[in-house]
């Protein structure tokens, strides 16, 4: 119960600033947008949404989550709430937890929200929708993962705009390390260090996220996000807790 | 019902509160005085599980506040120093959540709210984004709160401070119609808050315990004055700063 109470006052929160409005705008502007232009939608001649439209996420997201979880704890902190939840009978991983899914729920309203793109798909041609439902689901996996990133991030940092500029950091970092360039010069960056390129390789967030692209749900893609998201959340509630030290 | 067992806090090489014990029971308000800087809110804020001590134990109830928090925390209600609230919330839905969050529900949490709002007097402002309160509403809409599910032991921190002649004496007669069932602490450096309410008082310097009595004993300290003023000032004031 004390989850749905603060994931409603969260979402409740959201929709006031009007940062919920504002994000579910920019979100579809820019996905559909993308889309038609640089994605080449209408040239390529296929009736996919797997190089068009899905894409661009990773790197939207990588902008656009992080403004979603920014104010999570650096608006406690700033307003002074924070000393208020702690004097309540409640666990910090349950607050941690209701604020996250109230984040995710309103990330996930704006990737539902694309759905006019699926219907668009289905009438110019005859698209494999069980590939169409695979990228949804590794698109909601990357910004899962990317908002829990967000989450720890706003719990370390003193102010929003530092959330946000931590959190954007290490998501577009995720994402680039996947980049056939950036990958092609790790080896020359890690000189005889085969392990520190593989390291930095596997961390991206690309391979897993292409798999659900292609229709494909691998087991270790489904791993990597619940450990981002998992490890991102527990530490969140590590540095919640080191705070009263 | 809390017991402050040798309690210390440092940050760094500062010693903020040096080895404290308190018990209250109830019935009991206890004012914690002392200068800007003595460890008063640190004390508090220590209760309320927002700070973790260096050292010793916190009790509330004989729950341990570090090893047993939501049961300690059950049994506490927390003003904190500067009324903090939801700046984007209505105060009934500050104290709804609030409410929530301390196991509340339907119409326990609807007559607990509506007890709270009696008794802090917040009808006019029930509607009202609580950014748009006035200082005494604010710190009243915080002192709902914590009145909320009706706990034993009340923490106020400066509960006073910002408000009007009129609201000071409202919040007053509230702690002394709740007093008898409840232990009290009020940490203060509003010296007429405890001849009105307190019916002992700790004082602190540096974060040690320099007085601990009933506010008589506290004016017989005042070396014939005969006002806690002078007994405070006796107590606190450094001879360095006063020479």
């Amino acid at each position: 119960m004390t989850l749905l109470t603060v994931l409603k006052h969260e979402l409740k929160g959201m929709f006031f600033v009007p940062l919920g409005w504002v994000y579910l705008f920019v979100f579809i502007l820019l996905a559909c947008l993308l889309s038609f232009t640089t994605g080449s939608f209408y040239l390529l001649g296929e009736a996919s949404l797997s190089y068009p439209f899905f894409r661009w996420h990773p790197l939207l997201y990588a902008l656009l989550v992080p403004a979603v979880g920014m104010r999570t704890w650096t608006q406690e902190v700033h307003q002074g709430t924070l000393e208020l939840l702690h004097a309540q009978p409640v666990g910090l991983g349950q607050i941690a937890i209701g604020k996250y899914l109230a984040g995710l729920l309103l990330v996930l309203l704006g990737l539902f929200l694309t759905f006019p793109m699926v219907i668009m798909v289905g009438v110019l041609g005859a698209p494999d929708y069980g590939e169409i439902l695979s990228g949804y689901v590794g698109s909601s996996l990357v910004a899962a993962a990317f908002l829990a990133i967000s989450c720890y991030a706003s719990a370390r940092s003193v102010s929003s705009v530092t959330a946000y500029l931590l959190a954007s950091a290490v998501c577009v970092m995720l994402v680039l390390l996947g980049s056939a360039q950036i990958e092609s010069q790790l080896p020359h960056m890690f000189p005889g260090s085969r392990t520190a390129v593989d390291l930095l390789s596997s961390l991206s967030v690309a391979p897993y996220f292409s798999s659900f692209r292609e229709g494909v749900v691998e087991l270790k893609a489904l791993v990597y996000f619940a450990v981002i998201v998992v490890l991102s959340l527990w530490t969140t509630v590590r540095c919640l807790k080191g705070r009263t030290a | 019902m809390l017991t402050i067992d040798s309690v210390t806090k440092t940050f760094g090489s500062k010693r903020a509160v040096q080895c404290l014990s308190l018990e209250v029971r109830a019935g009991q308000v206890l004012g914690l005085l002392g200068p800007n800087g003595a460890g008063k809110s640190t004390s508090m804020k220590m209760v309320s599980g927002f700070i973790r001590p260096s050292s010793g134990q916190i009790r509330i109830k004989d729950y341990d506040v570090w090893k047993q928090p939501k049961l300690a925390k059950s049994c506490l209600g927390y003003l904190p120093e500067k009324a903090p609230l939801y700046g984007d919330f209505t105060s009934g839905e500050n104290l709804r959540y609030i409410g929530s969050l301390r196991g509340l529900r339907g119409k326990a949490l609807a007559s607990e709210i509506d007890r709270v709002i009696a008794d802090c007097q917040l009808e006019p402002v029930l509607s009202q984004l609580t950014s748009t309160l006035s200082k005494g509403y604010r710190h009243r809409v915080c002192l709902a709160q914590s009145l909320l599910g009706d706990p034993d032991v009340l923490i106020f921190d400066e509960p006073t401070d910002g408000l009007d002649p009129n609201q000071k004496e409202e919040i007053r007669k509230l702690i002394r119609r709740i007093r008898a069932r409840k232990a009290i602490v009020v940490s203060t450096h509003i010296l007429e808050e405890v001849e009105a309410v307190c019916t002992d008082v700790v004082i602190l310097r540096s974060g040690e315990k320099v007085f601990e009595g009933s506010p008589t004993a506290l004016i017989e300290q005042s070396g014939g004055g005969g006002k806690i003023v002078d007994a405070f000032r006796s107590l606190t004031c450094d001879s360095v700063l006063t020479s």
